[in-house]
C-alpha cells in the first residue's frame, strides 16, 4: 500500500504540471534568496580576504592611536591627531633594545581628487586617501607598492603618484595635472602633477590613494608633531608577538597590533559591512518564505479539496488515515525538494548578478570566483523542504479526515469548518497588539519602540488568524462600492471572493504583509521628511546653505572664506562639530563661527540667543538631561589636552537642527586642533536686494576648487536630507517588489485552481448567455477585490505601526510628528488593484474558454 | 422540409414560422474506427407555442440533438435555425448572445449560481445582458411558480423541486423564443417532477411559450403536445396526443432491437 500511495502522489503531481509549477515557484522565490545571500556573502568575503592577505605584509607591529569609539556628531572626520612624534623618536633611540629593525611612519588623511574633467573621483563608498610614498628600499614589504614603468616617485610639494585603478577611472595619466583638496585642516585646494602610477597590493575597484613625498604628506595631513601610524619590522630573532608585547609595555594608551591582527581587523570590518547585505538578503528570504508558506498552504488545501472523492475512495478501499497524511506530505516533500534545488541554482545566479551590479556601480567590491560552500546548499534544501512540508501539514491532516462516504456523495461539501476559534484567537491577539502599540506610542525611546515592535508582531499574527472572518464584511463592503458599476458581473465577483474566506485571506496575505512593510516605511519616510522640512523652514533663517558632498560630508574650513567674498553675501556662519569631554564623559554638539541667531531661529526659553565666544547655548532638553541650567559654568575638557570653562547664557526650545548645544568660537578653537577642524554646513545670509539665484551661482564658482561643495537653497537642502532617507528606503521597496511578485503568483495559483473548481458553474453561466468577455471581467474583478482587501489590511496596520513607531522617535529627533503618506497609500492601493488584474489575466482567459456544455456534461 | 428517410410519420401540421428547426443534422464524434454517429441526418421543426418532448433510449442522441438546437454545440453538417436565425456560421459571441436573448434553459443539475439568491438567479441572464426586468411579468411568473416567499434564499436553502422551479422561472422571465430542458426532472421525485412539468405546460398554454424537453420518463413526456422518438441517431416516430401509457408501450417496443427497422404507430 505504501508504494501504491507514493505512486498516487507522484502521478498526481505529474498530472497537474501547472499546479506543480506554480507551487514550486513559490518555494523557489524564498529559497533562492536564502541561497543567494549565503553564496553572495561567502563569495565577497572570500575575495576581500584575498585582498587583505596582501595588506600589512612584513609588518610585525603597528602602533596607532586608540579611537575613543565616539563618532556620533563628529563631522570633522578623524577625532585624533595620531601618534606623537615623540613615540617615533623614542623607538628610534631604543631600536636595539626593543628589537626593532625598520620603522615606517605613515601620514594620511581622507582627501578628494579631481578627475581629468575637474570633477571629484567617485569612489562608490571606498576610501579616498592621501598618504606619504614609502620607497621600496625603506618599506617593510618591498612588494606592497611599486611605481609602474614610465613613472617615478613624487618629489616636492606639487608632485604625486596615484594608484593605477583610480587613475584609469579618472582618466589621469603620468604628466596630468589635477586638483586635490584635503577635507579638513587649513590647507587650500591645490594642483599636483601626477608623476607616476602605483601598483598597490590588493588594488580594489573604487579605492583611491594618492601619495606625496613624506615632507609634503606631513605638512598636508598632520599637525607637524603626529604621525597617523607607525609600522615596525622586528630585528632578527624577535618575533612579532614579542615585539608587540614590548611596545605595548613601553607605550600604553596606544593601539598596538601585529600584522596578523591588522589584517584580521580589516577582514572583520569588511565582514561586518557585508553582514548588512546578508541581513537584507535574509530579510528578503524571510519575506519570500513567509509569504510562500501561505501560497503553499493554499495550494495544498485546494488540491485536497478537489481530491476529496479520490481520497475518500482510497479510504474506502482501506487506506489508513496516516497513509493519506503521509501521501500528501510526500507530495509536499517533492515540491519542496524541486523548489529548493531550483532555488539554489537561481540563488547562485542572484549572487553573481548582485556582485556584478555592485562592481559596475563602482562600490569598491572586488570580483572573484563564486564560492558555494556546503552551508548554502544545506540551508537552502532544509529551509525549502521544511517550509513546504510545514505549510502542507494542515491540509494533509484535513485530507486524512475525509470520511469514506464522501466518495458516494453527490455534491462536494465545502468543508467550511467554523472560523470561530481562530477568529477569537485573532481578536485577542489584535487587542493585545493594539494595546501595545498604544502604550508604546505614549512613550519615546528604545523601550517604547520595542513595545511597538512587539505589538506589530502580534498584529501580524492577528491578521493570520482573523483575516478570513474579516474578509467577508470588508470585501462585501468593498465589492459594494467598487463592483457596483459593473452590475451583475461585479456582484458575481464580490460573492465569489467571499465564498471561501480562508482561501481569500491566505491569498491576500502576501499583499497584506508586503504592503504593511511599505506603509510602515512610508510613514517613517514621510514623517522624517515633514519633520526636516518643518525644522529647516522654522529653524533656519539663512536662504542659502553650503554643505560638503564628499564621503564625510565635511567642508574644509577655508571654504567659508571664499563664500564671504562673493558679491551679495552679507555674512557666513559656519557650523562646526565639537567633540569633547565633560566630567569624564564624551559629549558632542556644535559651534557656530559667528552670530548664529542671525542665521537661525532660536526660540528662547530663558537667557539670550547672543552667543559670546566663550559662552554656551543649550536646548531645554539638554538643560534638563545634563543639568546645564542658565548661569551655570560648565568645564569642557579637550581630548587633546587643556580645558575651557563656559557659561550657559541661554536656553532655547529643543529642535531637530539646533540640538543639543552650541558653544562659542573661542571655546571651539581651544577644544579642536586646527588639523581636525571642519564645517558641516555654512549658513549664508544675503545682502538686502541681492538676487538669490545669482549669489548661488557666485558661491558655486567661488568654491568650485574644493570639488565637493554643494550650494543649496533652504528648500533644496530639506529635499536633499529627505532624499537620503528615501535612498535608504529603496532597499525596503525592493522587498515590496518581491512580496508583490509572490502575491501575484499566489493569486494566479488560487484563481487558476478556483476556475477549475467552478468549471460547471462557469459553463452554466456561459450557457445562459454570459459572454467570454464577461467571464474574464468577473475573474478580474474578483482578483481585484481580493488584492485590494489584502492591500487595505496591510495599509491600515502598517500606517498604525508606523505612526506609533514615529512617536517613539521623539527621543532621538526632536519635534518629529507622525505624517500619514497619503500619496504612497493611494499609489499602493492602485498598484495592488493593477497587480490583481494582471494576476487574473491568465486564469480569466482559461475561465472564458470553458465550454457551456461542461455544465451539463457528466462529471 | 422532409423527415429522415425511412421514418414514416404521422402528418404534423406545419406552421409558417417554426420556433426552431433542424435540417439534415449530422453529428459524428471521433474518426475512423471509433467514429460515433450521434445524429444521422435529423430534420425536425418545433412549432411556436408547442410543448415537445424528445424521447429515446440512452445513447440515442437526444442530448446531442438538443445541444445542437440550443447553440451549445455545433453540428458536423446540416442547418439549425432558431426563429429566422441560422446558427451555422455564428461566432462564439453571436451564439452566446443568441442563447442569452432567445433561448431559455433548464438543466438536469447545476442550474443555479450557488452564491446568488433565487431572485438574483432568476434575473441573471437579463442582468448579464443589461436588459431591464419586466417587473410585472417577473411577479406573475414568480407567483405562478409559487416562489414568492423563496426569492431571498440561496440555492443551498432550496429543495430540489424548488431549484428546478427557480430554473424554470429564470427561463421564463426573459420571454425567450424557445425553452430547452435536458432531463429537467431527472433528479426529482414524482411530486416535484409533476410540479415542474405542469409549470412548463402552463407556460405553453397561458403564455404561448415554446418548450422542448429531453426526457426518458413517459410520464414526463405525457405533458407534451408532441413526442419525437429518437433511436440510434434518427427520428423514428413523431406523434401527438399520446398518453403516458402509449409512450411507455412505445418505449418498450423501441428497446426491442427488431423494432428499429419499422416502428409502428403506438396506441
Ligand atoms: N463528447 C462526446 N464524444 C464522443 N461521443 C459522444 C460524445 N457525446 C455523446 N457521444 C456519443 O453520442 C451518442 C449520443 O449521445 P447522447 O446525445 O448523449 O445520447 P442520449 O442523450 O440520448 O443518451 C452516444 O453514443 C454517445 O456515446
Ligand atoms: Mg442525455
Amino acid at each position: 500500500m505504501a508504494n501504491t500511495m507514493r505512486k498516487v502522489s507522484l502521478r498526481n503531481l505529474a498530472a497537474h504540471k501547472l499546479r506543480l509549477a506554480l507551487t514550486v515557484l513559490s518555494v523557489v522565490l524564498g529559497t533562492s534568496f536564502v541561497a543567494g545571500s549565503l553564496i553572495f556573502t561567502s563569495t565577497i568575503s572570500n575575495s576581500f580576504n584575498g585582498i587583505f592577505d596582501q595588506v600589512a605584509v612584513g609588518v610585525d607591529t603597528q602602533i596607532s592611536p586608540k579611537s575613543s569609539g565616539n563618532d556620533a556628531g563628529g563631522f570633522g572626520g578623524s577625532e585624533t591627531l595620531g601618534v606623537p612624534d615623540s613615540v617615533v623618536r623614542t623607538i628610534e633611540q631604543d631600536k636595539a633594545q626593543l628589537g626593532v629593525d625598520k620603522i615606517v611612519t605613515a601620514y594620511s588623511s581622507t582627501m578628494t581628487i579631481a578627475d581629468s574633467e575637474g570633477k571629484a573621483i567617485q569612489t562608490g563608498g571606498a576610501p579616498s586617501v592621501g598618504a606619504n610614498w614609502i620607497p621600496n628600499d625603506r618599506a617593510l614589504d618591498p612588494n606592497s607598492a611599486k611605481i609602474l614603468p614610465g613613472g617615478r616617485a613624487p618629489n616636492g610639494p606639487n608632485e604625486a603618484v596615484l594608484n593605477e585603478s583610480a587613475a584609469k577611472k579618472a582618466k589621469l595619466k603620468v604628466g596630468s595635472r589635477t586638483k586635490v583638496v584635503v577635507n579638513s585642516g587649513t590647507a587650500k585646494p591645490f594642483e599636483v602633477t601626477i608623476v607616476g602610477l602605483m601598483d598597490i597590493a590588493g588594488d580594489a575597484s573604487g579605492y583611491t590613494e594618492m601619495d606625496f613625498d613624506t615632507a609634503t604628506a606631513k605638512k598636508l595631513f598632520s599637525d607637524g608633531s603626529h604621525v597617523a601610524n607607525v609600522q615596525l619590522g622586528a630585528a632578527q630573532g624577535v618575533s612579532a608577538d614579542q615585539l608587540k608585547q614590548r611596545i605595548e609595555q613601553r607605550f600604553p594608551g596606544y593601539k598596538v597590533q601585529t600584522g596578523d591582527e591588522v589584517r584580521q581587523e580589516n577582514k572583520d570590518a569588511v565582514n561586518s559591512f557585508l553582514q548588512i547585505f546578508n541581513y537584507i538578503l535574509l530579510a528578503f528570504a524571510a519575506i519570500g518564505l513567509i509569504v510562500g508558506t501561505f501560497i503553499i498552504y493554499n495550494t495544498f488545501s485546494m488540491i485536497v479539496a478537489q481530491r476529496v472523492r479520490e481520497l475518500a475512495l482510497l479510504r474506502a478501499i482501506g487506506a489508513a488515515r496516516k497513509q493519506i497524511t503521509r501521501s500528501v506530505l510526500f507530495e509536499a516533500f517533492v515540491v519542496g525538494l524541486i523548489g529548493s534545488v531550483i532555488g539554489l541554482v537561481i540563488g547562485a545566479g542572484l549572487a553573481i548578478g548582485l556582485q556584478q551590479l555592485l562592481s559596475s556601480t563602482g562600490s569598491g567590491l572586488p570580483s572573484g570566483g563564486l564560492v558555494v560552500g556546503p552551508t548554502p546548499i544545506i540551508a537552502c534544501l532544509a529551509v525549502g523542504i521544511i517550509v513546504t512540508m510545514v505549510s502542507a501539514w494542515a491540509p494533509a491532516r484535513r485530507a486524512s479526515k475525509v470520511a469514506p462516504v464522501e466518495a458516494m456523495r453527490e455534491s462536494q461539501t465545502d468543508g467550511a469548518a467554523s472560523l470561530k476559534v481562530r477568529t477569537l484567537i485573532g481578536a485577542v491577539l489584535a487587542v493585545l497588539g493594539v494595546a501595545l502599540l498604544a502604550i508604546g506610542a505614549q512613550g519615546k525611546g528604545g523601550g517604547p519602540a520595542g513595545q511597538v515592535g512587539l505589538g506589530a508582531v502580534l498584529l501580524i499574527l492577528a491578521v493570520v488568524f482573523a483575516a478570513p472572518a474579516l474578509s467577508r464584511p470588508v470585501i462585501g463592503l468593498l465589492g459594494f462600492v467598487l463592483a457596483k458599476p459593473f452590475g451583475k458581473l461585479g456582484q458575481l465577483a464580490r460573492t465569489n471572493s467571499m465564498r471561501n474566506p480562508r482561501r481569500t485571506a491566505a491569498t491576500a496575505f502576501a499583499l497584506t504583509l508586503g504592503l504593511m512593510l511599505v506603509a510602515v516605511i512610508g510613514t517613517l519616510g514621510s514623517s522624517f521628511k515633514a519633520t526636516i522640512d518643518k525644522a529647516v523652514s522654522n529653524d533656519v533663517k539663512a536662504p542659502i546653505l553650503v554643505t560638503g558632498s564628499g564621503g564625510t560630508g565635511a567642508l574644509p574650513p577655508t571654504v567659508s572664506g571664499n563664500i564671504a567674498k562673493v558679491d551679495g553675501v552679507a555674512s557666513v556662519v559656519s557650523i562646526r562639530g565639537v567633540n569633547a569631554k565633560v566630567a569624564g564623559k564624551d559629549v558632542s554638539g556644535n559651534s557656530p563661527s559667528g552670530d548664529l541667531s542671525s542665521a537661525a531661529n532660536f526660540h528662547m526659553v530663558s537667557g539670550t540667543d547672543r552667543l559670546p565666544a566663550d559662552g554656551l547655548l543649550v536646548s531645554d532638553k539638554t538643560a534638563k538631561q545634563k543639568g546645564w541650567t542658565l548661569g551655570k559654568t560648565i568645564t569642557f575638557d579637550s581630548k587633546f589636552g587643556g580645558s575651557v570653562p563656559v557659561k550657559v547664557v541661554g536656553v532655547y526650545k529643543s529642535s531637530a537642527l539646533l540640538d543639543p548645544w552650541q558653544i562659542g568660537s573661542a571655546a571651539y578653537e581651544k577644544l579642536t586642533p586646527p588639523q581636525l577642524r571642519a564645517d558641516f554646513v555654512d549658513l549664508v545670509q544675503l545682502k538686502d536686494g541681492a538676487d538669490s539665484g545669482k549669489v548661488q551661482t557666485g558661491i558655486e564658482d567661488a568654491t568650485a576648487d574644493f570639488l565637493t561643495v554643494k550650494v543649496q537653497t533652504r528648500a533644496e537642502f530639506a529635499n536633499a536630507q529627505a532624499a537620503t532617507i528615501n535612498q535608504m528606503l529603496t532597499v525596503l521597496y525592493g522587498m515590496l517588489g518581491l512580496a508583490l511578485l509572490i502575491a501575484i503568483l499566489g493569486i494566479i495559483n488560487t484563481l487558476a485552481l478556483s476556475v477549475v473548481e467552478r468549471k460547471r458553474e462557469i459553463g452554466m453561466l456561459r450557457a445562459v448567455g454570459m459572454l467570454r468577455k464577461q467571464v474574464r471581467r468577473t475573474i478580474y474583478l474578483e482578483s481585484m477585490l481580493i488584492s485590494i482587501f489584502g492591500a487595505l489590511l496591510g495599509m491600515v496596520i502598517g500606517v498604525a505601526i508606523g505612526w506609533c513607531l514615529v512617536r517613539t522617535f521623539r527621543e532621538w529627533l526632536t519635534g518629529i510628528q507622525p505624517e500619514i503618506p497619503w500619496g504612497t497609500i493611494a499609489f499602493t492601493l492602485v498598484a495592488a488593484a493593477v497587480c490583481g488584474v494582471l494576476a487574473a489575466l491568465w486564469p480569466g482567459i482559461r475561465a472564458a474558454r470553458t465550454k457551456p456544455l461542461e455544465a451539463i456534461a457528466d462529471l | 422540409m422532409s423527415h429522415s428517410a425511412g421514418a414514416p410519420l404521422a402528418a404534423v401540421p406545419r406552421q409558417a414560422t417554426a420556433a426552431a428547426s433542424a435540417k439534415q443534422l449530422v453529428k459524428t464524434y471521433g474518426k475512423g474506427e471509433t467514429t460515433v454517429h450521434a445524429l444521422r441526418s435529423v430534420s425536425v421543426d418545433f412549432a411556436a407555442g408547442e410543448f415537445t418532448a424528445i424521447m429515446g433510449p440512452s445513447g440515442s442522441g437526444k442530448s446531442t440533438l438538443m445541444h445542437c438546437l440550443a447553440g451549445l454545440d455545433t453540428a458536423t453538417s446540416g442547418v439549425v435555425r432558431i426563429g429566422d436565425i441560422e446558427l451555422t456560421g455564428l461566432n462564439d459571441k453571436q451564439m452566446t448572445k443568441l442563447r442569452r436573448d432567445r433561448i431559455g434553459f433548464v438543466f438536469q443539475a447545476f442550474n443555479l449560481v450557488p452564491t446568488l439568491t433565487a431572485r438574483e438567479n432568476i434575473t441573471l441572464p437579463l442582468d448579464i445582458a443589461g436588459r431591464k426586468v419586466d417587473k410585472q411579468w417577473m411577479d406573475m411568473v414568480v407567483d405562478r411558480l409559487g416562489l414568492a416567499d423563496r426569492l431571498g434564499h440561496r440555492p443551498s436553502e432550496l429543495s430540489g423541486g424548488q431549484v428546478q422551479r427557480v430554473a424554470c422561472a429564470r427561463a421564463l422571465v426573459g420571454r425567450p423564443q424557445i425553452i430547452f430542458g435536458d432531463e429537467p426532472t431527472g433528479n426529482l421525485d414524482s411530486r416535484s417532477s409533476g410540479e415542474v412539468l405542469s409549470i412548463l405546460r402552463r407556460s405553453v398554454d397561458e403564455f404561448d411559450q415554446t418548450v422542448v424537453i429531453v426526457t426518458h420518463d413517459p410520464r414526463a413526456a405525457s405533458y407534451a403536445d408532441r413526442v419525437v422518438f429518437l433511436a440510434d441517431g434518427q427520428i423514428v416516430s413523431d406523434q401527438r396526443g399520446l398518453s403516458s401509457d402509449d409512450i411507455f408501450e412505445y418505449m418498450k417496443h423501441l428497446d426491442e432491437p427488431a423494432a428499429q427497422a419499422g416502428p409502428e404507430q403506438a396506441g
